[in-house]
Parts: C-alpha cells; structure tokens; sequence
C-alpha cells in the first residue's frame, strides 16, 4: 500500500518544483532571463496541483484547465522574451540594476 | 549565448544571496509541507485514482471533451496564440535600411495610381516593313 502514489506525494512534488524556482530568483536576482525563467517554473509547478486534484478527484475538466494556462503562459512567454530582446537592444544590458528608471 | 553580453557582473551576487535564499526556501517548503503531508492528502482522504473509463485512454477523453464542450474555449486560445506570434514578430523585427534588401511599403502600394505606373505616348505611326522579303535578299 505504501508504494502507491498519493495526493500528497505530488502536491509536494509540485511544491519543491515552486521552491526551487523561488530560489532561482532569490539567487540570480541580476539575470533577467534566469528570472523569467523562475517564473515560468513557478506556474508550471502551480499546473502540477491542478493535474493531480484533477486525477485524484475523476474530473477531467481540470486538464483542460491547465492546457488553456499553458497555451496563455506559452503566449506570454514569446511576448516576454520579444520584449526582452527588445530591452536588449535599445539598452545593451539583461542586468535588472540598469534597468531602474522608473525608481523613484 | 544569443545576447552579446558579459556573463560575470550578472552573476556577482549569487554568494551574497545564497544564505538568505536557502532559507527562505527551506522555510516556504516546510510551510507547504506541513499542509500538504500524508496526513491531510493521503490515501485516506484521497483514495487511489480509479480509471474514469474502462475503454477510453485519458488522452482521448482529454481530447473529446476539449472538441466539445470547450471548443470555443480552444479555437480562442488558437487565435490568442497567433496574437502572441503577430506582437513577437512585430516587436522583434528590425529594418535595417542601409542593407540591399528591399521591404515592402504597403501604404505606397496602396496609395499608387495609374498615371505613376503607366505613361501614354503619342508617337507617329509607322509604316510596317516588308521584314520576310528584306531577310530573303
């Protein structure tokens, strides 16, 4: 009995995924591409939640759910990295420090 | 890399931070995993995942409830996606005019009218020549 998987087996797998893309903004608060990519890792680690409640509860309407955030997280992630790109060449620089001007 | 930059200040403060960003991570980890133990999302509370049916994969019951009841749903995210390929190209995409590739202006197409392509020329008419006979000569 031990051996299957429960709920909480994935939510938690799901929940280590959200920490480790935590402290990949925590630790490469410089790089704005290793940013974006963090926050990708967080709400693909939040869709991890959603298949397993999905799974675990017989409703299928869930994974259709987490398909429609994937196609908008694919969506923002293109636009996110054209404006990245964008950044990089009217500014020559992905540092998050030179890009303070609208610091007060 | 793709971007032309200098990786190192990029990464000076990844010692600095290191301490504190374990820490908090450990300390959000254990908050989830206080709520999200055996205890409360076990077997018990959650049984194993029974098959919702006997015949059909998971892949096509996926697939026909998203042609069906969310096909609206579906061909919106279809166009939201094409939205995002349209905005990516426009806002990477770079003229460069002092290059030999020649760019479409469509406002000149367009805005373009007869007279500008097409010139009448009143000329005498001319008489035709007897080319066959002067060839056999």
């Amino acid at each position: 009995m031990s051996e299957m998987i429960q709920l909480s087996d994935v939510l938690l797998f799901g929940a280590v995924l959200f920490v480790l893309s935590l402290a990949g903004i925590f630790l490469n608060r410089k790089n704005l591409i290793i940013i974006l990519m963090s926050i990708e890792l967080m709400l693909l680690a939040v869709n991890t939640n959603l298949v397993a409640f999905s799974s675990f509860q017989g409703n299928m309407h869930g994974q259709v759910f987490v398909f429609f955030i994937l196609t908008v997280a694919a969506a923002e992630a293109a636009i996110g990295l054209a404006l990245l790109v964008l950044l990089f060449r009217n500014k020559h620089s992905i540092n998050v420090d030179d890009l303070s001007e609208m610091k007060g | 890399m793709m971007l032309d930059i200098n990786l190192t200040p990029l990464k000076e403060g990844f010692a600095r931070y290191l301490p504190i960003g374990i820490v908090v991570a450990l300390v959000v980890l254990a908050e989830m995993a206080m709520v999200l133990n055996p205890t409360f999302f076990g077997l018990d509370n959650f049984p194993s995942p029974v098959a919702l049916s006997a015949t059909d994969s998971n892949t096509k019951m996926l697939g026909q409830l998203l042609f069906t009841e969310y096909l609206f749903a579906f061909e919106l995210a279809a166009v939201l996606l094409l939205l995002s390929i349209v905005a990516a190209i426009v806002l990477t995409l770079r003229r460069r005019h002092q290059s030999e590739a020649l760019y479409q202006d469509v406002g000149a197409q367009v805005r373009v009218q007869a007279s500008d392509r097409l010139t009448m020329v009143k000329m005498a008419p001319t008489v035709k020549s007897n080319a066959p006979e002067q060839g056999a000569e």
